[in-house]
């Protein structure tokens, strides 16, 4: 949930909050189009390090925080990433195996090329979207997801959920400490049961909140529609060239990518 | 009384790189009635955590009976009753919240229910047993917070600010509350903004000003003294300034100090007859 905590700060407090946010996300969702559709290792590698320096450098991100928000998912990719390179046989198909259980696992070089690739290609998507997630805060992108004309319904709920998990996060922290209090984290088993009844009573909670923010809505002429004030901020002719310069060097990468590679 | 039953001993907490705490001591009696005043950052709910061994002081202890008790113990010998309620409430049932405690006492079943039925009686929600507590009014909640703390038969009661979010009638069923407490021989420390409250329940007031101890006195002693009010920022409590207003032009002359607005117009009926 601490990430959700940094993501919010950085996303609020960032040097690049001020540029343009469907820019910024026109940039982050292209730049992921051209890792998936592309799909060649030295792409990946340019956006990946494109993304880091520019969220780091550019975007003050502390290392420390880039690297926690990374953690969740890279721990993700390299299970996949496993799982993709070693294959399992009951006859001995290769020379890298291992005998376990009566069962050869293995790999291969095109196994661990692909996951290699599958790998960098994951990274550099993430990485390409932190771009926006760490510069741009939620409301900016429901109104710029309103104007692409997503079903209001839809933004609706991405705005209320995002707004409230912290409510609700701080209330389950709250939960707990009241569970420590009662003794209630003392062992697994206390944790368990204690674990349940905070799932339990966030879920009542909700309930009981949702009603109460229902009422705070209609009473100030809510009909539907969620009218946020929003700053303009136009599309800046540096930010343009600079981007361009970006998407020309990366077509230049895959083009020397794939005469390198042959 | 025993001034020796409860002690906090130098103890010093920091969040991070800020000091909240800083060598607090303070020795309580058993049975006695303390009100920790402050303003809100001040680190009187933190020291409430440290008491109930939710937080580790990173310098100092707690002693009961001069032992120093261990931190997995406190939450046996202290109670605590959260200013927020909703944060303090976790159970699905207000039978299940009330339970709870008990269970993780290890208590066996029979008195669990037994010491929850009786809290939840005291309280006056075991009519509410089967239901769900975030539905409950405000009042209603921070009762079966109350029951939660009081079936475990803690010696010493802690309550976090326990008039906020309540009416007048709500407050004055709360002092009524923590009345029923002390006399049940129960040691209750409360922290509150309210200066009428304060005056009118405890035997003692301490101020929590920047993570020190910046006032300890007797509650009469301490409201009496402006020049220590205005050193911790705590107002007087009306009833005091409106007996030392009436006292300075000569309206009453008695030197008994009222508890509350009821009894300063009984003196006034009395002298003025």
């Amino acid at each position: 949930m601490l990430v959700y905590d940094t993501l919010e700060q950085y996303s609020v407090n960032s040097p690049l909050n001020k540029y343009n946010a469907a820019f910024k996300m026109a940039v982050s969702l292209l730049s992921a189009v051209f890792v998936l559709a592309l799909n060649n290792i030295a792409v990946s590698i340019y956006v990946l390090v494109m993304s880091v320096i520019i969220n780091i450098a550019v975007g003050k991100v502390n290392l420390r925080d880039y690297l926690r928000l990374n953690g969740a998912a890279f721990y993700f990719i390299i299970a996949s990433a496993v799982a993709l390179a070693v294959d399992i046989s009951s006859v001995e198909v290769a020379e890298r195996n291992i005998n376990l259980f009566g069962f050869y696992f293995y790999v291969t070089d095109e196994n661990i090329y692909k996951a290699i690739k599958i790998t960098l290609n994951a990274e550099a998507v993430i990485n390409a979207v932190y771009f926006t997630s760490l510069s741009t805060s939620i409301w900016e992108i429901t109104d710029v997801l309103r104007k692409l004309k997503v079903p209001e319904s839809i933004v609706f709920i991405i705005d209320m959920t995002y707004r409230f998990i912290f409510v609700l996060y701080d209330t389950y922290n709250g939960m707990t400490i009241s569970s420590k209090s009662r003794m209630g984290e003392k062992n697994f088993y206390s944790q368990v049961r204690s674990f349940g009844y905070k799932a339990s009573g966030l879920f009542l909670l909700s309930l009981s909140k949702a009603d109460k923010y229902y009422d705070s809505l209609v009473s100030r002429g809510y009909k539907g529609g969620m009218s946020f004030f929003y700053e303009k901020k136009p599309v800046e002719r540096n930010l343009v060239l600079f981007s361009a310069l970006y998407f020309v060097l990366l077509l230049i990468v895959f083009w020397v990518g794939g005469v390198i590679g042959g | 009384m025993d001034n020796d039953f409860l002690q906090v001993n130098n103890i010093c907490f920091a969040y991070g790189e800020k000091n909240v705490l800083e060598n607090i001591n303070i020795k309580i009696s058993k049975g006695e009635k303390i009100v920790f005043m402050g303003k809100n950052g001040a680190g009187k709910s933190t020291l409430f955590l440290i008491l109930n061994g939710v937080l580790k002081p990173q310098k100092g202890s707690v002693s009961i009976n001069g032992t120093e008790v261990k931190r997995n113990i406190l939450p046996q010998k202290t109670g605590i009753v959260f200013q927020d309620s909703e944060r303090q409430i976790i159970a699905p049932t207000v039978y299940k919240e009330v339970m709870f405690g008990p269970l993780n006492m290890g208590m066996d079943k029979e008195k669990a229910h037994n010491n929850t039925k009786k809290a939840m009686e005291d309280m006056e929600v075991w009519d509410f047993k089967d239901k769900p507590p975030h539905y409950l009014s405000g009042g209603e909640r921070k009762r079966v917070c109350i029951a939660d703390i009081a079936a475990m038969e803690t010696d010493i009661m802690i309550f976090d600010e326990p008039t906020s979010f309540l009416d007048s009638s709500g407050s004055e069923k709360m002092f009524n509350i923590l009345e029923s407490f002390h006399k049940k021989g129960k040691t209750v420390i409360v922290s509150t903004h309210d200066e009428n409250f304060a005056y009118k329940w405890a035997d003692r007031i301490i101020v929590i000003k920047n993570g020190k101890v910046a006032a300890d006195e007797k509650t009469a002693d301490f409201f009496k003294n402006k020049k220590l009010l205005e050193e911790t920022g705590i107002n007087m409590p009306d009833c005091i300034k409106m007996w030392s207003c009436l006292k300075e032009t000569g309206f009453i002359t008695g030197d008994s100090m009222p508890k509350d607005t009821e009894e300063l117009i009984d003196i006034i009926k009395k002298e003025r007859k």
